[in-house]
């Protein structure tokens, strides 16, 4: 009896540690919620399987904050919904959860104003509190967060990335660089997964005549991960990093090709879970494309490819950066998908759901000396998880085939894997899958 | 004292302190928790508008567009992915059901008029303002039925009866349609078709629908058929018997209004529009969406 209360009360503990984020905001979305089921049809998770949906995502966070911070709650559980804190409960909640991709598009039509996807995230944020995370995201976090991701084969591997962007671009590529005009924050998954992406950027950046520099080791696996993983606190040390680096080299912008989670986090929730200023802009390499097709600046040769574009959901609806269609446009015969700009729907990859993929595990592994693929076949959870989140990405890459093109084109590491494996798996004829900064290159 | 009395004299009080009490503590709860967060990001809409030149090149008018885009955004999406719970949830329920009734059918129009007591019905002091507010809402008030006056229950109702003096007197074909049966059926069928369709749920395994939820739904419902019932009671109902009805009709009426704070309906009075002006900060002024 004793030793079952000294375990709750662990677990009401962590509720109480990750409290320091709930505010009005929080408070909003726990409480105003009227089940009326208008966001169940955006919800990606929901067209693969009826249980999951935005109020559902959030529902298990509401029933711990009823159980604790809820008078009602307290009083009358059974009515109330208000569930303790269990290892049970704890299994229950990861099931929703990690269902979601966080790709925001619940906000967009909730009738309440209601983010589900921060709902979402505040209960990974409990589960990792409570040390019931998935080890894989705890593994790449620890990693990342301690610095231990500079395995003498990633430093290896950063090099033959930095030889080959000098063979391809014709100069010495500038590394660790004051005052220059950007700060391409490459990281290991950028090396690995979106090498010519960032060789494109910074062939652009070239044409165009701005400066840039890199670090000179990979700035992360994929900062920050401690935000999909639940660590709050990891991903605002790794946002500090960032903003103080980018200050150290005096740049006058964080230029991101990835969008992952880095655009937003940077741009928009940097300031305040790190609680230091942003040092200089944050730019993602679409919207500087974007601007200077927009300003008439740049003319990239017009081919007679049928394109489609892929908005990734931490760029248009997390980040605020809309279809480059002006760019696109100029350089090729753009269609887009019947859900696109805000209401696009999301490639499944969100949330770091990518990190759960064997094969991305894999190459991961070769080089952070980590078994991480393993738990794809250890951890039934994880192989769920995975599944599902790679069926999401084939009815997103329906609708992109469904335009026809072939080329998708897109501007996110995750997108590409994930669409470009269900366009492999898909029955239709083969399309390719890029980042607008690899098509583009050869284009300005 | 029947329960008619009783309902009006001696609990109207006590609802509309707990109904206060109830919005206070969620309110202050709200202040409690709320934050200013310095540092902040750069705001896109501070981005645009030096694009374009000013604040004011984006425009006065754009916010406005914004604003209306937040609210209308679920109700156009609600008609492009699910007809059914547009037309039965928020058409029926909100739109022609709920709403009208409560605060356009003649009958709670004189309720309301008497719980304002700046707009009491009387004569006492009453500044032009209100006297026009008044008059217009008298002008759009709904009849209960068509052809019928209104029962006589409170005085203040008999004055304002029947339909002459509002806009029902010059729109006459419009009463046969729309009148307090009419909307009071459709409003029926809203509660009835959300209560099967949250039983549907629950049975798909959706797990965010609680045993609260449809405490509140039944309730609701009960409201709506003790107010029809008691007004289609035949003529020769004794009077005790009708005080009777419409006591159980304000009774239920009173407990909702007590339970509000802590329901999902309280909605319409704090959250919707909460949620609302936080998505346009938060999405539109901060992010650029
Ligand atoms: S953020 Fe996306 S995946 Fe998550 S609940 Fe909302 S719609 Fe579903
Ligand atoms: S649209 Fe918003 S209020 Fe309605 S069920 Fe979904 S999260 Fe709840």
């Amino acid at each position: 009896m004793m030793r079952l209360q000294t375990t709750e009360k662990k677990y009401e503990n962590a509720f109480w540690r990750i409290s320091k984020y709930i505010d009005s905001t929080i408070i909003h979305y726990v409480e105003n919620c009227i089940s009326c089921g208008i966001c169940y049809e955006a919800c990606p998770a929901y067209h693969i399987d009826k249980r999951y949906a935005p109020a559902t995502i959030g529902e298990w966070f509401r029933r711990f904050y009823r159980r604790y911070m809820n008078i009602a709650g307290r009083i009358l559980r059974k009515l109330m919904h208000a569930y303790p804190i269990t290892p049970e409960n704890l299994a229950k909640a990861s099931e929703y959860a990690y269902r979601c991709t966080n790709c925001g598009l619940c906000y967009m039509v909730c009738a309440a104003g209601i983010d589900s996807g921060a709902l979402a995230c505040l209960t990974r944020a409990l589960i990792r509190e409570a040390d019931h995370a998935p080890q894989i995201l705890k593994t790449l976090e620890e990693l990342e967060v301690s610095g231990k991701y500079l395995t003498p084969k990633v430093e290896e591997a950063y090099s033959k990335f930095i030889e080959e962007a000098k063979k391809i671009l014709g100069h010495d590529v500038p590394v660790n660089d004051r005052d220059k005009a950007f700060l391409i924050p490459v990281s290991v998954v950028d090396i690995l997964f979106a090498k010519d992406a960032v060789i494109g950027t910074m062939k652009i950046l070239d044409k165009l005549g701005l400066s840039w520099t890199i670090p000179e080791r990979p700035i992360g696996i994929r900062p920050p991960i401690g935000y999909a993983s639940g660590n709050l606190s990891a991903a605002a040390g790794m946002i500090r990093t960032l903003y103080a680096y980018a200050q150290s080299l005096n740049v006058k912008a964080i230029l991101v090709v990835d969008c992952g989670y880095m655009y937003p986090m940077l741009r928009f929730e940097g300031p305040y879970i790190a609680e230091v200023p942003q040092p200089c802009k944050i730019l993602s390499i679409v919207e500087v494309l974007e601007d200077y097709a927009e300003r008439g600046l740049v003319h990239p040769v017009k081919s007679t490819d049928l394109v489609t574009w892929h908005d990734p959901c931490m760029l248009m609806r997390r980040g605020g950066v809309e279809t480059p269609k002006h760019i696109l446009e100029e350089a090729a015969i753009l269609t887009l998908p019947k859900n696109h700009g805000k209401y696009a729907t999301c490639c499944g990859g969100g949330a770091h759901m990518f990190f759960l993929q064997e094969d991305v595990l894999k190459k991961l592994d070769e080089v952070l000396d980590t078994n991480l693929a393993d738990y794809c076949k250890k951890d039934r959870f994880v192989r769920e998880i995975a599944e599902f989140a790679l069926k999401i990405a084939e009815h997103r890459a329906e609708e992109l085939l469904n335009t026809g093109a072939k080329v998708i084109l897109t501007a996110c590491t995750s997108c590409i894997y994930m669409i470009r494996k269900s366009v492999e798996h898909s029955a239709l004829p083969f399309v390719e899958v890029k980042h607008i900064s690899e098509y583009l290159a050869g284009k300005i | 004292m029947d329960l008619l009395t009783f309902v009006l004299r001696y609990l109207s009080v006590p609802t509309v302190a707990i109904l206060i009490a109830g919005f206070t503590y969620k309110t202050l709860r709200y202040a409690l928790f709320a934050r200013v967060y310095t540092p902040k990001p750069e705001f896109r809409w501070r981005e645009i508008a030096i694009k374009k030149g000013s604040f004011w090149d984006i425009g006065f008018w754009h916010w406005i567009k914004e604003l209306l885009a937040v609210f209308l955004r679920p109700i156009i999406w609600s008609v492009r992915v699910n007809i059914i719970d547009f037309v039965g949830g928020l058409a029926l329920l909100h739109i022609i059901g709920v709403i009208p009734i409560l605060f356009l059918m003649c009958t709670h129009v004189s309720i309301w008029l008497n719980y304002l007591p700046y707009m009491a019905i009387g004569p006492i002091n009453l500044t032009p303002l209100v006297e026009l507010i008044q008059k217009i809402w008298y002008f759009f008030c709904i009849p209960v039925g068509f052809g019928k006056g209104v029962v006589e229950v409170f005085s203040t109702v008999t004055a304002h009866s029947g339909l002459l003096g509002t806009i029902w007197s010059y729109l006459s074909a419009i009463p046969i349609v729309l009148n307090g049966d009419v909307l009071t059926i459709l409003a029926i069928a809203a509660v009835i078709y959300k209560i099967i369709d949250h039983i549907i749920k629950v049975s798909r395994g959706i797990i965010n629908i609680r045993p609260g939820d449809f405490v509140a739904l039944i309730l609701l419902l009960c409201i709506l058929v003790s107010g029809f019932v008691a007004l289609h009671a035949p003529a020769t109902l004794p009077p005790e018997m009708f005080r009777t009805l419409i006591g159980i009709h304000v009774l239920f009426a009173e407990i909702f209004f007590m339970t509000l704070p802590f329901t999902k309906f309280s909605h319409f009075l704090f959250g919707y529009w909460y949620g609302k002006i936080h998505e346009l900060y938060d999405a539109y002024a901060k992010r650029g969406v």
